[in-house]
């Protein structure tokens, strides 16, 4: 017998109203989110909410995958890595970027356009905590799914929209990747090296997480007030804005002295010196900044040169003769490893610390000893680490206990454990083209290779 | 206005910039948070610019936007007295962030185990660098040092030069952030079990978690990712034009075209820049064909005129642009908010619309200004806070003024 979906949980007793998969834990499990998001903002939200236990529905169409999962036909130059470096017979689900970003989601590829899928969307969203979507300005409201619309069988839903620049004004239908929100939300006007007449662009989208984070949050936040006063809440957040807030010092800065940011490598306004220093080895390096004389004085002997004490005894006279110490600095770890660097300037007080590459970063013996980087199964990729939870709840902790979602993976689990449809109901739905788990390319081109046999 | 944190007490001993970030969000949604000072008031408060460019406690940048819409207290817990009204105070309040090296709070009589017993429902979240275990945990750290580690550095910058530290300080905003998740969470759990936890923010985990898909390179294909500065592809990263620097990203491939359109060159229309992979392959050649047009055109107009055409560009934007862009201002992201010492100034808010509002900006308190006034509230009546103040429980200044120490 299918289990019958109980009513939307009124946020008073915390049990789940949806069945748990194994390992699932933490402070949230007892919500539901429907997740429409794609990429990075939207799906590094859901990823907060998923490790910390809620049960986070991805909803994907074939027509248009989740474009880190990579496109269908994998190109020369892909995306990110897949695993083992073998895009396989299913490129889609062993994209790296994707893998990482969606784990502990149930995954379903429907199309929500068709009157069967619109159905089973609108039944999922009837019972869910939170609706979010990331699609630009106004798209998921012309596809018929605006607020209003699920208000309608969700009273106190909270819904979430998080476009580049905000809904509504001049900007509302503007696209925006993360690469450019970092710049329009001040990241990078502070951000290159020193002395040369270009700022840098981060290493990541920073857009997208900053956005991401900040509306876990705010879904939090709100679920607080509905638990307080009953009502729901339209969530209507700007990314820009939320990267502001990031550089928000910035603002008032700019209002006091009528100048704006500008860049200085990795000098410090209120330390120095502050920077990274060449290593033993290709592309080593270890990173310090000096913001007390205590540590400067640490510096001075973990380095062998005592003598410097004295004669740059101030922040000022550091600030002014910051080449000099720079040098001084190199001539001592251009001869040592970076680990070595950092293990003996810390052992004088030195806030040292190796600029890790990749490697070094997975395999780092502090994130080992903490767990930091689990290993899970995934259907398609095999075996593999993944970041862990951001923060660790000695009560209620969240876990990584279940890998991404291959396309369309959950969907009958979804259909049958949570919605109680049968398998006849399932059937039908898959017979109506509702449902998938291969790419339309993918479709399109076996159809025609199908043809062509049957041609010949 | 009923701020969905109304009736929360937060108790916030953090220093800095991660932990008051954190807490400047739960006072702006509601929280009654009362920061506790050290007799000369968190160091970040030495930290300039400052207001009229004379070093003042009240008037730095960072104190200024970080501890908006909190009480100040001052407390100096070397002080057996200090240490009783803090033991009040933990057993008022909600939630507690803190932001001690690994142990020193527990050495002082407030790590976690020391308070769970008087407060079984208290939230405790303590933020620091490498979090309260590991080998790193008793790391002396900056910003520079867990953005190195969690490999956000090394992924900066160009490939023949050192990695590039982002010139802010997002590596302590984001574990913030971060922890604001976490405690609503945790208090959304407190809704049914009635309990509290311990809550470990660690900055360097925080960062790690945004490595996008540079982690995976090694997991997945078992290499180190370079990282390739402004210029690994055409149209993905900053170019300059007449006035600062512009975002020219082109998006999916179908609205190259527009590119063409936008520059008004009908050479980047051609073909073979429209393949798979051209943007890499064809680099040089394609920035030379764009830069004559951006160098003669405005940032604001480029970003207008792109997005006009689909193109999902940006610009390097500072202060003085979001004053300018009638986008910031029809959401009415910045509020204006009065100062007794810094004056009127405008102050970002939260990045998103509530149907229901719940958000309200206010100022950052002085330097001890609700002393006695929270010494009140806790049953201290004007003979007991006399005492306390003589003891010097309360530090020297309670009601600010302090400036000395290095400005910075």
């Amino acid at each position: 017998m299918s289990p019958t979906p109980m009513p939307r949980n009124d946020g008073a007793t915390g049990t789940p109203r949806v069945p748990l998969r194994e390992g699932q834990q933490g402070p949230l499990k007892d919500l539901l989110v429907l997740d429409c998001s794609m990429v990075w903002a939207g799906p590094y939200c859901t990823k907060l909410l998923a490790d910390m236990g809620a049960t986070v529905i991805k909803i994907e169409a074939n027509r248009q995958l989740d474009s880190i999962r990579g496109p269908a036909i994998p190109p020369a130059i892909p995306l990110s890595h897949y695993a083992n470096d073998d895009p396989g017979e299913d490129p889609w689900n062993r994209s790296g970027y994707f893998n990482k970003t969606n784990r502990n989601k149930l995954g379903m590829c429907m199309n929500i356009l068709m009157p069967e899928g619109r159905e089973v969307f609108m039944e999922l969203a009837a019972i869910a905590d939170v609706v979010i979507e990331n699609f630009g300005g106004g798209v998921f409201e012309r596809m018929g799914y605006g607020y209003d619309v699920i208000k309608s069988v969700n009273e106190d839903v909270v819904f979430v929209s998080m476009p580049p620049s905000g809904n509504g004004g001049p900007e509302a239908k503007y696209v925006g990747y993360g690469v450019a929100i970092e710049q329009l939300g001040g990241i990078v006007a502070r951000t290159g090296y020193l002395r040369d007449g270009m700022p840098m662009k981060s290493g990541i989208n920073y857009g997208d997480p900053i956005a991401g984070i900040h509306t876990a949050g705010y879904i939090m936040t709100a679920l607080l007030h509905r638990r307080k006063t009953g009502r729901g809440q339209y969530i209507d957040l700007s990314q820009r804005e939320a990267a502001i807030n990031w550089t928000g010092e910035a603002v008032l800065e700019y209002q006091m002295t009528g100048e704006d940011p500008t860049w200085i490598g990795n000098r410090d306004a209120h330390m120095a010196p502050s920077g990274a220093y060449r290593c033993l080895g290709d592309d080593e390096w270890v990173a310090l900044a000096v913001g007390s004389d205590a540590e400067w004085n640490g510096l001075c002997t973990a380095i062998g040169r005592p003598e410097l004490r004295s004669l740059y005894p101030t922040l000022d006279s550091r600030m002014q003769n910051h080449d000099a110490i720079d040098e001084a600095i190199t001539e001592w770890t251009s001869t040592r490893a970076s680990d070595e660097a950092m293990s003996t300037l810390q052992g004088h007080g030195v806030a040292a610390g190796v600029s890790a590459n990749s490697r070094r970063v997975v395999e780092d013996p502090h994130l080992t000893e903490r767990g930091f980087y689990p290993e899970v199964d995934h259907i398609s990729a095999g075996r593999h680490r993944l970041a862990g939870v951001a923060w660790n709840m000695d009560r209620t902790p969240g876990a990584v206990y279940a890998a991404a979602p291959a396309l369309g993976q959950y969907n009958d689990y979804v259909l049958k454990e949570i919605l109680g449809k049968s398998e006849d109901d399932v059937q039908a739905l898959r017979d109506a083209g509702v449902l998938e788990t291969t790419p339309e390319l993918i479709l399109q081109m076996r159809a025609a290779a199908e043809a062509k046999t049957s041609g010949d | 206005m009923e701020g969905p944190l109304d009736g929360v007490r937060v108790l916030d001993l953090s220093e800095y910039i991660a932990g008051p970030y954190c807490t400047r969000v739960l006072a702006g949604f509601g929280a009654d948070v009362i920061k506790v000072e050290r007799p000369g008031g968190d160091p970040i408060r030495r930290w300039g610019p400052f207001k009229d460019g004379t070093v003042n406690v009240e008037t730095g940048a960072l104190h200024l936007y970080l501890n908006q819409g909190k009480r100040s207290v001052t407390l100096d817990l070397e002080t057996e007295d200090g240490r009783a009204v803090l033991a009040e105070l933990v057993a008022s309040a909600d939630i507690l962030v803190e932001s001690g090296r690994p142990g020193s709070l527990h050495d002082a009589g407030f790590g976690y185990e020391d308070v769970r017993e008087a407060n079984p429902s208290l939230v405790y979240a303590s933020i620091t660098p490498f979090g309260q275990d590991g080998p790193y945990s008793q790391f002396n750290a900056w910003e520079i040092t867990f953005y190195a580690l969690s490999g956000q550095m090394h992924i900066t910058g160009e490939p023949d030069k050192e990695p590039l530290k982002n010139g802010g300080y997002v590596g302590q905003y984001g574990a913030g952030q971060n922890a604001y998740v976490a405690i609503m969470a945790a208090m959304w759990e407190r809704g049914f079990s009635d309990q509290g936890q311990h809550i470990d923010v660690s900055m360097h985990e925080c960062l790690t978690s945004l490595l996008e898909m540079t982690d995976m390179t090694y997991i997945y294909g078992n290499q180190v990712h370079q990282r390739t500065g402004n210029g690994a592809r055409a149209a993905w990263g900053i170019y300059p034009c007449a006035d600062g620097f512009v975002g020219v990203v082109s998006g999916p491939l179908r609205r190259w075209q527009n590119i063409s359109t936008l520059m008004e060159n009908p050479i980047l229309a051609e073909n073979r820049f429209m393949q798979t992979g051209a943007q890499s392959e064809l680099r040089d050649e394609i920035d030379a064909h764009m830069l004559p047009w951006l160098i003669t055109h405005e940032k604001e107009e480029i970003y207008q005129k792109a997005q006009a055409l689909g193109l999902p560009f940006g610009y390097v934007s500072t202060p003085a642009d979001y004053f300018k862009n009638e986008q910031l201002q029809y959401r009415g992201f910045f509020h204006e908010v009065d100062h007794p010492v810094a004056g009127t100034m405008k102050y970002p808010s939260m990045a998103a619309h509530f149907t229901d509002g719940l958000w309200e900006s206010k100022r950052a308190p002085l330097l001890g200004e609700h002393t006695d006034e929270v010494l009140e509230s806790l049953g201290h009546d004007a003979q007991s806070r006399a005492n306390l103040s003589a003891a010097g429980a309360l530090g020297a200044h309670p009601n600010g003024g302090v400036t000395n120490g290095a400005a910075r």
